[in-house]
């Protein structure tokens, strides 16, 4: 029991990095794929498409939570509505999945977001 | 054990600066971020724990190991086990509050994932028959601050639990999920007979599920099948050869075949039209035990989902460690393929673990007692592929009479 209560010192919260949101998105394309075609290597696969065909735009915000970088910067948009475009990914129907493809591009359609934090460079 | 909370807090306030406070990011103003993957994986790591870390692996683990040795005579054993893990996934959450009393920084912030298993169980036998119960409670949870993480798992988990561990046939077997909290509770109810050259075992899972064993006494030759979620799943299989020992200090050697599940997705409303993925690790395992009474090697390879060294492992430890108890230390490396699917890039990592196994023989109910700590292990690794760098404390005691 003494092992316990010292290993509850362990770190347990810490502020995300700027690129999470973008790179929750990567993962979101990745987990939708696996989910819809069980296949891994596929999965893996588009998610290397999604690193080679974006940048992320790091996330900054003020104390209000108002997102002060990229293109979403002082208009409003708040730093948790930047998971949007991750959270729409992961709700997409197997049909959409299938339709998208190896298109990273129109994932990144299914959200405003998702061009607050990701620039598609290719 | 204040002074203990009191230190841990202390510790952790150098690291993180309290001037801001972040003791006032409570996880009640906190949401978890859907889409993320890590609350797809901390739902899947409490589906994993709820399941894995159930009934059945208990009973065979710490009861139908002890019947199967009996061999004919009567006996039985009582045994209770406690499995807490620290950081098992990292959960992206937005506290709405912060700015308040919770720094703004923290508006967006990462908040670890703790699970334990709890398990309580009894095996008996009266000649070449037998019966066993085992009961498990599981619950998994964002970590709070560092005192009330201490007192949770420390101490209310560990009492919370007895109840529903023992009434769990009268309360029955259920899943429930809040948020980023689950609790579940499961029950195994099954027989065992010794046909002299083989013992056998079957249960069923309040949750629907079967296990199945056999041990066949002359080789070693035995095969395990766990199934779940209406018998629909395999949540284990394994088959091969257990502790031939071949020559006077090489040891015990075991040699066999595990379907684990690897990865599982977790439904949701969006893929009600899908049902959840399974792939399965797939491992062909050597474990060599007692090399000159005091060293063990243990290697598997993984055939699925993509061929590699999974974990080479060796360890040290008291002489004749299996038959004796003692201490031992393991260390080695763990190997997991890529699964961008979880923001898991895999590779290498590496695993240590110490036991100690203390035994109070007095001829008529002998008590063992086991503590464990493990820090990649490379089961929990297989279980939870995101769990890089968790730590795992486990305690057994069994009473065999």
């Amino acid at each position: 029991m003494m092992l316990l209560t010292l290993l509850s010192g362990c770190a347990w919260l810490a502020p995300v990095d700027g690129d999470s949101p973008c790179e929750e998105a990567g993962y979101a394309i990745a987990r939708r794929t696996f989910d819809c075609t069980a296949d891994p290597e596929l999965s893996n696969d588009r998610h290397d498409r999604f690193l080679e065909s974006t940048e992320c735009i790091p996330l900054t915000f003020d104390e209000s939570g108002v997102v002060t970088s990229g293109p979403g910067a002082n208009q409003g948009v708040l730093a948790e509505d930047t998971y949007h475009c991750a959270f729409l990914i992961s709700e997409l129907s197997c049909e959409a999945v299938d339709a998208l493809g190896d298109d990273i591009a129109a994932w990144l359609e299914v959200s405003n977001a998702c061009e607050y934090v990701i620039e598609v460079t290719k | 054990m204040i002074g203990l909370l009191l230190l841990a807090g202390a510790a952790q306030a150098e690291v993180l600066d309290l001037d801001k406070d972040i003791y006032q990011c409570t996880p009640d103003d906190m949401a978890p971020i859907w889409g993320s993957a890590g609350y797809s994986n901390a739902l899947e790591a409490f589906r994993t724990n709820a399941t894995t870390w159930s009934s059945t692996r208990f009973a065979e683990e710490k009861l139908l190991s002890h019947t199967e040795a009996l061999d004919g005579e009567d006996g039985g054993v009582f045994a209770w086990q406690f499995d807490l893990s620290y950081n098992v996934a990292r959960l992206p959450v937005y506290s709405k509050d912060a700015g308040a009393e919770c720094p703004w920084e923290y508006r967006i912030s990462e908040r670890v994932i703790d699970m334990q298993a709890h398990n309580l169980g009894v095996a008996f036998r009266v000649g070449r028959v037998g019966a066993f119960y085992a009961s498990s409670v599981t619950f998994g949870a964002p970590a709070q601050d560092p005192f009330s993480r201490g007192m949770l798992w420390s101490m209310g988990a560990p009492i919370y639990a007895f109840v529903p561990l023992m009434t769990a046939p009268l309360t029955g077997s259920f899943q429930n999920q809040i948020g980023a909290s689950a609790y579940a509770q499961e029950y195994i109810l099954g027989l065992s007979a010794d046909l002299d050259v083989a013992d056998l075992n079957v249960g069923y899972t309040r949750s629907r599920g079967l296990y199945a064993s056999a041990f066949e006494k002359r080789l070693g030759l035995y095969g395990t099948l766990v199934l779940r979620d209406r018998l629909s799943t395999i949540g284990q299989a394994e088959a091969g050869l257990r502790r031939l020992t071949i020559a006077d200090g090489a040891g015990a050697t075991s040699l066999f075949g595990r379907a684990l599940p690897l990865t599982e997705s977790v439904d949701t409303d969006a893929a009600d039209d899908q049902p959840g993925v399974i792939q399965q690790l797939l491992t062909g395992n050597v474990v060599q035990e007692g090399i000159g009474g005091y060293v063990d090697l243990d290697v598997a390879y993984a055939v699925s989902p993509e061929p590699l060294l999974h974990k080479a492992l060796i360890a040290v430890h008291s002489v004749n460690f299996l038959e004796n108890g003692g201490l031992r230390l393991q260390g080695g490396m763990v190997t997991l393929p890529r699964m961008a699917w979880y923001g898991v890039d895999g590779g290498r990592f590496p695993s240590v673990r110490a036991d100690g196994d203390f035994r109070l023989l007095d001829g008529d109910a002998d008590v063992l007692v086991n503590a464990s700590l493990l820090y990649n292990d490379a089961e929990q690794l297989a279980l939870y592929p995101f769990a890089e760098n968790a730590i795992s404390a486990r305690f057994s005691m069994e009473t065999v009479w």
